[in-house]
């Protein structure tokens, strides 16, 4: 027969690991709570695309700065948060305070939508004025050049590496790319070379032919090269030049026909309910701290009074492969669609 | 009090169950867009989509190839236990459930770590041999995959059909002069065969249902099934696709309803009763063979589970991806930036913990009168609502997730309020989907229970709410605890339903899993993919002991 004492032993057991689960979260949210008084306070949330580690340190220089303030992210691909947003419209609400995405066409299709409030930062005074959106419904926080990630233990001339190079029969199979439904990055590339004559929406189509791999976003192109499975990548420069810090066997390459460059804008949703804090967190991200912050992450800075990353050209020595952002904006959903049935979602 | 109890058994599962579902139909016809009566304007989109017929075709041969595979090896896996004198027989049966008590998408993420293009096996090939042999990409390791982790199924159900067998059969098949080898290839396997046949439809069926293998290896190699698909209809372009997502899922609706069309069909066979001639099992001497077969099955533990979870391991303490591990750079470091770098992890864990309790205590609760009832009172209506409380898990997940946030996204009328982004959405589909999990366990519990034990309860005096708890319960305790179990780690470990249920800001770690294998972190999401094993193993460790110890395992056999 059944002892009892065995039962409540299981219980006992079962109620000892959900404690220390929920010890877990109860320490990290008093964490949060406590701290100097400050006059800015209340829930802000931000939704963005940067990678955790990243948005994490952010917010945690922001947490010592406001301490009252309740900063809660939630991270996903560009153009998957848009969809979240456009799920929550259906809902009424929009949960995000703060938007924090990969591109300025993406925010273009926001400020179109109504869905923005109008704040022109104090810290802008660093960036070019051509980066700046006359409307100030965002604001560019950094420059991520779009290039070529390889791995060293596989490609070795390194001066010889272009667009091209990964279009090359030589080259079948060794490619992988994120793709424009899931990364803003990559949207933006494929808006900027549809734009470009010497690339074009052919160099797609060549990229097709020679079989390259889709994945989802810029971090899992940056895994299967660093893992040696392939043997280029198109990426944001920061996580491939993070990567080799860390020890990944991987390089990058700005191509000499010129890259696109995103800017990771921020801006503020029109329906907050916290607009004090969520303007405090956009010139935060603005600010000199907040630069070197990005600085430190690897990321190239928006402000020219701030320096690039020990060993890396600063922003102005790239050629950079532009387009009217009016025109992306509408290209958008074309370029998607027009993805989808090459590559086949 | 009664009247009530009795109306909210019927009305429950027509606001929960039915009403989503029609829900779901409905917009997938456009009614709830302004235009007035029916459209098929949604059914015709999507029969232009260039996509459609690869990915049903993606479908249908994973569920097709991987379901043989399961089979195969479920059968065989049960004759090893169950019909032979195999060492450590216990052990064996523990270690062939393994694979249904991990989720799919730790399997997954595992299994690539394993075999994958750069797995640990590939890694050692070419260190061996120069060159890598198989390249297990894309449709070939969603398979695979799908196979080793529906295994259990047709193990479970085949070991029970064998143990069903009477001895006697066998003895008289001996008497007459057969060998044991045609004993067991003429009366041994024929009577497995609807057992076989239920089997493949289970894992038909959960092949179709499956979103965590696709998502995790199909995705990033640009194999779509039905359910990523859905999935990526509704989450990945977001604008104006909930028609053809919802004329999508009502396709895939019907597509599973194959399987249950063939139940209907199939030859349930004999039915043996379990007092009446000789309850003793035989069992084939293997002689010296059998360490050849434990060697084997061990090789293939080794391969097929044990060998990925050490992969996914050795992964998550490597410094950094593509740097070979060693013990001078092994590091818990990626352990320790789960909790410090991503408070989306101790979240989702306390989410998915909260979600699971909750779950299982409601529906354990919910499903007690129902199943009284079918037991104790059966009547046509009966049957029929316990036939409603099993559609929301016979239908693939990702339809019913669908239909729960068709209904219940928008706000409600005349507030801003709505359940979506919240708890209360996640539940409302947890809730139905496991409810019969709740039915079968008290409907099992009731079917070895004697109504003379209540009944004495009364004659001595004591009211309805004490023999319930004082008499039932404690009878109960062990289908309970099973049963309770299994609803707690399905819902722990979901990750179909919460895909599109899951907020910004409410969040469950399958999905917490997913996203960071989207975003490339592969070192964490091998962390968190040990975590998850560790503790679901823990878990049904403890509750399996727990019931090996009450049962003491009375079973005899005789050898031949």
């Amino acid at each position: 027969m059944i002892k009892p004492g065995k039962i409540q032993s299981l219980l006992l057991w079962l109620l000892f690991m959900t404690t220390i689960l929920l010890a877990g979260c109860g320490a990290q949210q008093t964490a949060a709570t406590t701290g100097k008084s400050g006059e800015i306070s209340g829930k802000l949330q931000v939704y963005t695309s940067q990678p955790d580690s990243d948005i994490s340190k952010l917010v945690a220089g922001f947490a010592k700065k406001y301490p009252q303030v309740q900063v809660e992210v939630f991270r996903s691909g560009t153009e998957e948060v848009i969809a979240r947003i456009n799920t929550e419209m259906k809902a009424g609400k929009i949960g995000a305070d703060v938007l924090f995405l990969a591109d300025a066409p993406t925010f273009e299709a926001l400020k179109v939508q109504n869905l923005l409030l109008d704040y022109q930062s104090g810290e802008l005074k660093g960036v070019k004025q051509e980066l700046l959106d006359t409307d100030h419904m965002y604001s560019p926080t950094k420059m991520i050049p779009i290039g070529i990630v390889i791995n060293t233990n596989k490609v070795r001339e390194l001066d010889k590496v272009d667009w091209n190079t990964l279009s090359e029969s030589e080259n079948k199979g060794q490619t992988v790319m994120p793709s424009p439904l899931y990364s803003g990055a990559a949207a933006y590339n494929l808006g900027i070379f549809r734009n470009q004559s010497e690339l074009g929406w052919n160099y797609y189509e060549k990229l097709k032919k020679n079989q390259v791999m889709v994945v989802k976003g810029n971090g899992d192109v940056i895994k299967r090269v660093a893992s040696g499975e392939k043997s280029f990548g198109i990426v944001v420069d920061f996580m491939a030049f993070n990567a080799a810090k860390q020890g990944s066997p991987v390089a990058f390459v700005y191509p000499k026909t010129g890259s696109a460059v995103i800017t990771e804008p921020v801006g503020i949703v029109k329906t907050t309910q916290n607009a004090a804090a969520a303007k405090a967190f956009v010139d935060f991200v603005l600010s000199a701290e907040g630069q070197q912050l990005a600085v430190q992450q690897g990321y190239l800075p928006v402000n020219k009074d701030v320096n690039a990353p020990e060993g890396r050209s600063a922003a102005a020595a790239l050629k950079i492969l532009n387009a009217p952002i009016k025109k992306l904006v509408e290209q958008r959903d074309v370029d998607k669609k027009d993805f989808t049935v090459l590559f086949g979602g | 009090m009664k009247r009530i109890a009795s109306w909210c058994l019927f009305i429950l599962p027509i606001l929960f169950i039915i009403y989503p579902l029609w829900n779901l139909l409905t917009v997938s016809l456009g009614v709830s867009t302004m235009q007035q009566g029916i459209s098929l304007t949604a059914y015709g989109q999507l029969l232009q989509d260039p996509q459609l017929p690869t990915v049903i075709q993606n479908t249908l041969y994973i569920a097709v190839v991987s379901t043989i595979a399961s089979l195969f090896m479920g059968a065989m896996a049960a004759i090893l236990t169950e019909k032979t004198d195999i060492p450590g027989r216990q052990g064996w049966r523990l270690v062939f459930i393994l694979p249904v008590l991990l989720p799919s998408y730790v399997i997954s993420i595992a299994w690539q770590h394993w075999a994958g293009p750069v797995g640990l096996v590939n890694g050692w090939l070419q260190h061996l041999l120069g060159r890598t042999i198989w390249n297990f990409a894309g449709i070939h390791e969603i398979v695979i995959v799908m196979a080793i982790s529906h295994m259990p199924i047709a193990y479970l159900l085949v070991r029970s059909a064998i143990n069903a067998i009477p001895g006697h059969l066998e003895d008289a098949a001996r008497i007459a002069g057969a060998r044991p080898v045609i004993v067991f290839t003429s009366v041994v396997l024929p009577l497995t065969v609807p057992a076989l046949a239920n089997a493949a439809l289970l894992c038909f069926a959960s092949a179709l249902d499956n979103f965590g293998i696709p998502a995790f290896i199909g995705i990033p190699s640009g194999i779509t099934v039905l359910s990523t698909l859905i999935y990526q209809k509704v989450i990945g372009l977001g604008n104006g696709q909930f028609e053809q997502a919802a004329a999508l899922a009502v396709v895939t609706g019907l597509l599973s309803m194959i399987p249950v069309y063939f139940q209907g069909k199939i030859f349930h066979g004999p039915k043996y009763s379990r007092e009446e001639g000789n309850r003793e099992k035989r069992i084939y001497l293997m002689g010296k063979w059998k360490w050849l077969l434990v060697l084997l099955i061990g090789i293939w533990q080794g391969v097929t589970v044990i060998g990925p979870c050490i992969a996914m391991l050795l992964l998550s303490l490597a410094p950094a991806y593509g740097v070979p591990l060693t013990l001078s750079n092994l590091t818990f470091a990626h352990y320790i930036s789960l909790w410090t770098d991503t408070p989306v992890v101790a979240a989702g864990l306390k989410n998915s913990l909260l979600l699971a309790l909750i779950s299982t205590v409601v529906v354990l609760l919910f499903a007690w009168p129902l199943a009284r009832r079918i037991v104790l009172a059966p009547s046509s209506l009966i049957t029929f609502l316990d036939g409603i409380a099993a559609v929301p898990y016979c239908l693939p997940g990702m339809v019913v997730g669908l239909a729960v946030l068709l209904t219940w996204i928008h706000p409600i009328p005349g507030t801003s309020f709505s359940l979506y982004g919240g708890m209360t959405i996640l539940l409302l589909a947890y809730i139905p989907r496991f409810y019969t999990f709740g039915i079968r366990t008290w409907t099992t519990a009731w079917a070895r229970f004697s109504l003379h034990m209540e009944e004495a309860g009364h004659v001595a005096g004591a009211g309805p709410m004490t023999v319930t708890r004082r008499i039932t319960l404690p009878m109960f305790r062990e289908e309970a605890l099973g049963g309770g179990t299994l609803i707690f780690l399905l819902a722990f470990t979901e990750l179909t339903l919460s895909s599109l249920l899951a907020g910004s800001q409410f969040s469950t770690i399958g999905v917490i899993v997913f996203s960071m294998e989207t975003a490339g972190r592969a070192l964490e999401s091998a962390a968190l993919g040990t975590v998850l094993t560790l503790l679901t193993l823990g878990l049904s460790a403890g509750v399996c002991k727990y019931l090996l110890d009450e049962k003491n395992s009375e079973e005899k056999e005789t050898k031949i």
